[in-house]
């Protein structure tokens, strides 16, 4: 194992703690790592004295008595008040969130189809028009109705990477929601 | 020896080791060592206990390109190695007590 495999399960670990919490820790090892392999300690034999990082995580949150919160992970067990609970949550914030995170996705995919169904139907607006007035003959309107549809799918074109990141950012805002969401039902799981 | 016992004794020992002026984890652990057995997880929670009741005072500083955290003892802390003296001394009566009988 090396360092930086060791600090991620470490960080792991302490998941349950609050953000501020793991950083610290993490810092903390951080620090202690750097400081013994600038003595010549490599990261095996480093490691050899810290520990396996759950070890180190239970440590820690022993000491702040937190052990719970982090040996729930590899054990079960509700209680009937604690079961309605986490019902609760997930019906009035876990089911809202994934209704929410569902349109919201549908509508982000549907903002980019739209971009691209402006360029084709853009395309094709201009190629008939430019076919007609090949057949009938030159006509303003007809030369028009080509430059509207040029336009139209110019417009596509430049909506597509506006579009994208909104998708982009929408997809982003989803995991979000549904990370937190997850958290606070787990939260009140291990409560 | 006892848990509790040597939890209140490591405190008192960070605190002591910071006296001599601010130090960090890694010097902390290398001074302690010698004297009672300390581990990297253990000198975490001590040390956030020390800042969290004001006898330390922490701050980030840049050693050989990365961020080293110094610890520096405040007047709490010495306040609390001064405590400690104190109940040694009751200790050692009640020692004497216990093993010597000299109290009788």
């Amino acid at each position: 194992m090396t360092k930086k495999q060791w600090l991620k399960r470490f960080k792991k670990k302490l998941s349950a703690l609050p953000r501020g919490e793991q950083e610290a820790a993490v810092e903390y090892y951080t620090e202690l790592f750097n400081e013994r392999i600038d003595r010549g300690e490599s990261e095996t034999e480093i490691i050899n004295t810290f520990g396996s990082p759950e070890q180190a995580a239970v440590a820690i949150a022993c000491e702040k008595n937190e052990y719970s919160k982090i040996a729930y992970q590899s054990s079960g067990g509700l209680t009937a008040g604690r079961f309605f609970a986490v019902t609760l949550l997930f019906v009035f914030v876990g089911i809202p969130v994934l209704v929410v995170i569902f349109v919201l996705g549908v509508t982000a995919v549907a903002l980019l189809v739209s971009a691209f169904a402006m360029i084709a139907a853009g395309a094709a607006q201009a190629l008939y028009f430019l076919i007609v007035q090949l057949i009938y003959g030159f006509s303003a309107g007809f030369l028009a109705q080509i430059g509207i549809g040029v336009a139209a799918a110019g417009l596509g074109f430049l909506l597509v990477p506006l579009f994208l990141r909104c998708l982009k950012w929408i997809f982003k805002g989803c995991a979000k929601m549904f990370t937190s969401s997850t958290r606070l039902i787990c939260e009140k799981r291990r409560a | 020896m006892d848990a509790q016992l040597k939890k209140g004794l490591l405190d008192v020992c960070v605190l002591s080791v910071l006296r001599e002026g601010e130090s960090y984890g890694y010097k902390i652990i290398t001074d302690i060592a010698p004297y009672i057995a300390i581990s990297e997880s253990t000198l975490y929670p001590i040390l956030k206990r020390l800042e969290s009741t004001g006898a330390v005072t922490t701050q980030s500083r840049e050693f050989n390109g990365r961020l080293r955290k110094y610890y520096r003892i405040t007047e709490k802390g010495r306040e609390r190695i001064r405590e400690f003296t104190e109940d040694v001394k009751e200790f050692e009566r009640i020692y004497r007590f216990i093993c010597l009988g000299e109290e009788k």
